[in-house]
């Protein structure tokens, strides 16, 4: 065998890897854009949207109660306490209901918007200040 | 046998030499890797720092793709918050076309992907060069690109520190232009911009330090004075010409951080065997723990066993590494702890993870690995009767890969998958929001007050989610304001002012925003315009020099390097010395220019207390009660305030007076204890000032205003006394000695701050009319 003969052949080996390698890219990028993950079928309706809100508005200052117990002084704590409380009770109202976790939010946020919010409720969050500690 | 063995191998070789070749392998074994997040394209994370990293992408995406801008201000996070100011954001990086281009959702797995690829594609260059068999650094090379970190940071949304993966190209590129190469240069400063653009907190002063470890290799390595003056030369012309490639995003984030400083306190530490089991146990397939979160497949430890008994004085610098990553890795848990010592240098007081060392331990391990395959090939390349031993370590690699991919595919597991968010079309307003569910309010076209950065985010706390309209007059008598374009980095507002009005916007202010009418300014933190009596239109525009002069200095900086390259290419030498070093330095005076002529207002740090009090006093209130206790750091108990009881929720909120003169160790800490008539004890320990500063950080002789409450647990009717002292919570634990105003010693070094009591029938008197 000629060492032009070689030559030639590592030149189709690396064209064949240059060739892979873009098919192995065509391949990650059909995959990522063909997924599907299954959203849930029902909407929430008007007056569904109304009674959530609602019933998220009446049950924030027994929420907000727990909050200033659980972080003492600390309003940021308080409000991030609030929002895994009210994180909790969106998701359960999303699963029981089978509609999209967003239109319960949406439920929320339009309830909040439709008046002002006085206390105990809060329409504002404390400005962000993270806890020195995590260990 | 022997021969067709001999044959195989030198093919093996030199297909491992061809680009394409690696880059199909490395392809493949990404692709295997990523199958399940690439399944899992354009599903919601639903872990709540998923919510907040991937709502920057998102929020620059839609920048982009909605409203044809750059991605400077992301009005739906935290209330508005400059987007490369951001530390942790993705959208200074060229990964955003891929985001613009198929969604940012879609788009996470193939950045994953790609980070793989390019991963191992850098171990090789970086481990070829270094142990000198192409076949050895192609084995090991998967060995490290598939660290199971990364697999863990993709299931919980830091698709960021992927950024980790792109440290041998750092290392790479430190040696070769140390070795006076322009294209080491330049990977040195393209692998930084891209990691601080990537959002990379970790990677990047990592990766830095690392940098620093292989030039020290790389310069002891060089024989003779003369050329390791010029590398250091050439080494300093780099440090410049990146420092100027990364201003796009570093100055940004050096303002950013200056008016926002982090305090990370804490001693976190990980014992010996916790180590072992990070780095060796194979992870679970589903919750989450830190058994296997830097998984480095056991059987690959054989090899690195080759290497440390053969490699000899080439296997002396991984492994020192590998064991100086292991000793920081361990944190406040080794005594001495390397990691203490670490943090005690700028941006690097900021680390509060300190397994994460563990990542390079694998970067290193790996190339003990490649070592030890390369010593193996080369051995059974002069003894034909060890080619067993070659064949077996060969084998070995490829069932670490196995090993590997199970780890990475088992963390990938993970990931909390929900359906994405369902969009809404709808004007854009500030909401409540969520932090833990933020994703969802991006759909909404809503901003999220609700803010859970991992540092104090410049806000306003006049930031509403309820209002009727976003952009408002302050004094609503003086005239109206309408709302006429709104986009991300512009917004436009019709004002017909009868008198001169401040145009309030609902969204935090930044020194960035300037408008075409009156006079921005911050108003209790948000965006704010005065404007004259009259009809104008206000178009507010988000302009931040940082933004601008950074980008001019990186473009220079990449310019001045082109044509270097180029002027090579056409056979001119290549500039060396001080001179090379005066040039590559040009940019960074250009930026020095830019900053000197355009004026922008500076966002001055704002010291609050958690309660949102100011942590500064000017003076003693007049019902702050004189202490005067002196202690035997300089820190003196200046006076106390004490309610006289808790609130109606059983709440005593306290404040306390300090004054520091000195330095004080950082292990010092506030004690505090609250005693209950019957003689049980609450405590309030902190050991951070107002959630801010440790007292040796904080300003010498200013009056510290420490406000905290206290939860009461039982209304207890009588007394309740306030003791307060210092310790060394860091240390020994051991209380610091407390004087009075006389000099004498405080028994226990519990010094009484005052009291307060409990009416008989609950937390207050509720007979008495007084509130």
């Amino acid at each position: 065998m000629t060492m032009t003969t070689t030559r030639a052949r590592w030149r189709r080996v690396a064209l064949a890897g240059w060739l892979v390698f873009a098919g192995l890219g065509a391949v990650a990028l059909a995959r990522a854009t063909t997924a599907h993950v299954p959203q849930p079928s029902r909407r929430l309706s008007d007056a569904e949207r109304v009674e959530l809100g609602q019933v998220a508005a009446r049950a924030e200052p027994a929420w907000r109660e727990r909050n200033r117990r659980a972080f003492p002084g600390d309003h940021w704590s308080q409000d991030d306490d609030f929002g895994a409380y009210e994180r909790q009770w969106v998701l359960g109202e999303a699963a029981r209901r089978g509609v999209p976790v967003t239109d319960v939010f949406g439920a929320i946020d339009a309830e909040l918007h439709s008046a002002p919010v006085s206390p105990p409720r809060k329409a504002t969050a404390s400005p962000c200040k993270p806890r020195p500690f995590y260990d | 046998m022997t021969a067709l063995a001999s044959r195989l191998l030198r093919a093996a070789h030199h297909a491992a030499s061809l680009t394409s070749v690696r880059l199909a392998l490395f392809g493949l074994v990404a692709l295997v890797a990523c199958w399940r997040p690439l399944e899992q394209a354009g599903g919601m994370n639903d872990f709540r720092d998923a919510h907040l990293l991937h709502s920057y992408e998102d929020a620059g995406t839609r920048t982009v793709t909605r409203y044809g801008q750059l991605p400077l201000w992301n009005p739906w996070s935290c209330g508005g918050q400059y987007a490369l100011g951001s530390p942790q954001t993705r959208v200074s990086a060229p990964t955003l076309a891929l985001s613009a281009l198929v969604g940012a959702r879609r788009a996470e797995p193939l950045v994953l992907w790609a980070f793989l690829v390019l991963g191992m594609e850098g171990f090789f260059r970086y481990a070829r060069r270094r142990v000198g068999s192409t076949l050895g650094a192609l084995l090991a090379a998967p060995l490290f690109g598939l660290t199971s970190f990364t697999a863990l940071a993709w299931s919980i949304g830091w698709l960021n520190f992927a950024g980790f993966l792109l440290m041998p190209w750092l290392l790479w590129g430190a040696r070769r232009a140390a070795e006076g190469a322009v294209s080491g240069v330049a990977v040195v400063a393209a692998v930084f911009a891209l990691l601080l653009g990537f959002g990379g907190t970790y990677p990047v002063p990592m990766g830095a330090l690392f940098v620093a470890l292989e030039t020290g290799r790389t310069l002891y390595g060089l024989r003779g004075a003369k050329r390791r003056v010029e590398a250091l030369w050439a080494l300093a012309a780099t440090a410049l010409v990146t420092l100027g490639a990364c201003a796009y995003r570093l100055w940004p984030l050096v303002e950013t951080m200056r008016s926002s400083p982090r305090v990370m306190a804490g001693t976190p530490g990980n014992s010996f065997p916790a180590l072992m089991e990070m780095l060796l146990q194979l992870p679970a397939r589903s919750g989450f723990s830190d058994r296997g979160n830097f998984f480095f497949a056991p059987v690959a430890l054989a090899l690195v066993l080759v290497a440390l008994a053969l490699g000899r004085r080439r296997a002396l610098f991984p492994a020192i590494v590998a064991g100086l990553c292991v000793w920081m890795a361990a944190g406040y848990d080794a005594s001495p702890s390397l990691f203490e010592g670490l943090r005690a240098l700028p941006i690097f007081e900021t680390f509060r993870y300190p397994e994460r060392f563990l990542v390079p331990a694998g970067l290193f391990l790996s190339e003990l690995a490649a070592l030890g395959l390369a010593v193996l090939l080369a051995r059974s390349g002069r003894k034909p009767r060890e080619a067993w031993a070659a064949a077996l370590a060969c084998g070995l690699a490829l069932a670490g890969w196995g090993v590997e991919w199970r780890a990475f595919d088992h963390l990938t597991r993970w990931t909390q998958l929900v359906p994405a968010p369902t969009e809404h079309e709808q004007p854009f307003a500030q909401a409540r929001g969520n932090r833990w569910e933020q994703g969802h309010f991006l759909a909404l076209n809503r901003g999220s007050i609700a803010c859970g950065e991992a540092w104090p985010v410049p806000m306003s706390d006049k930031l509403r989610g309820d209002l009727p309209q976003e952009e408002y007059l302050e004094d609503p008598t003086a005239g109206t304001a309408r709302r006429v374009e709104w986009t991300p980095n512009r917004v436009t507002v019709d004002v017909d002012a009868t008198r001169p009005a401040t145009l309030l916007v609902n969204q935090n202010w930044h020194p960035g925003w300037k408008t075409s009418v009156g006079d921005v300014h911050s108003k209790d933190g948000l965006l704010a315009v005065r404007v004259p009596e009259g009809r104008h239109q206000v178009v507010l525009r988000f302009v931040p020099r940082s933004g601008a002069g950074g980008a001019l200095v990186s473009a220079l900086s990449w310019a001045g390097l082109a044509i270097v390259a180029w002027r090579m290419k056409r056979g001119a030498r290549l500039l060396t010395g001080p001179r090379a070093t005066g040039i590559a330095a040009l940019p960074l005076v250009a930026g020095v220019l830019v900053a000197q002529a355009w004026h922008e207002p500076v966002a001055t740090p704002r010291f609050d207390n958690p309660d949102g009090s100011p942590l500064l006093a000017p003076e003693l209130p007049p019902n702050a009660v004189p202490v005067g206790a002196r202690f035997d750091v300089p820190v003196e108990l200046v006076a106390a305030q004490l309610p006289p009881g808790p609130d109606a929720e059983g709440l005593a909120h306290l404040v306390l007076y300090w004054r520091v003169t000195g330095p004080v160790p950082r292990s010092v800490g506030i004690f505090v204890h609250v005693m209950a008539p019957d003689g049980g004890r609450v405590s309030a320990d902190h050991s951070v000032v107002g959630g801010t500063w440790f007292l040796g950080d904080a300003p010498r002789g200013a009056l510290l205003r420490d406000a905290f409450s206290v939860a009461l647990p039982r209304p207890i009717h009588g007394e309740w006394k306030v003791l307060v002292g210092l310790w060394h919570e860091g240390g020994d634990q051991s209380r610091v000695t407390a004087r009075g105003a006389n000099g004498e010693e405080i028994p226990d070094s519990r010094v009484p701050a005052g009291s307060f009591s409990i009416p008989p029938r609950g937390w207050v008197d509720e007979s008495s009319g007084q509130p």
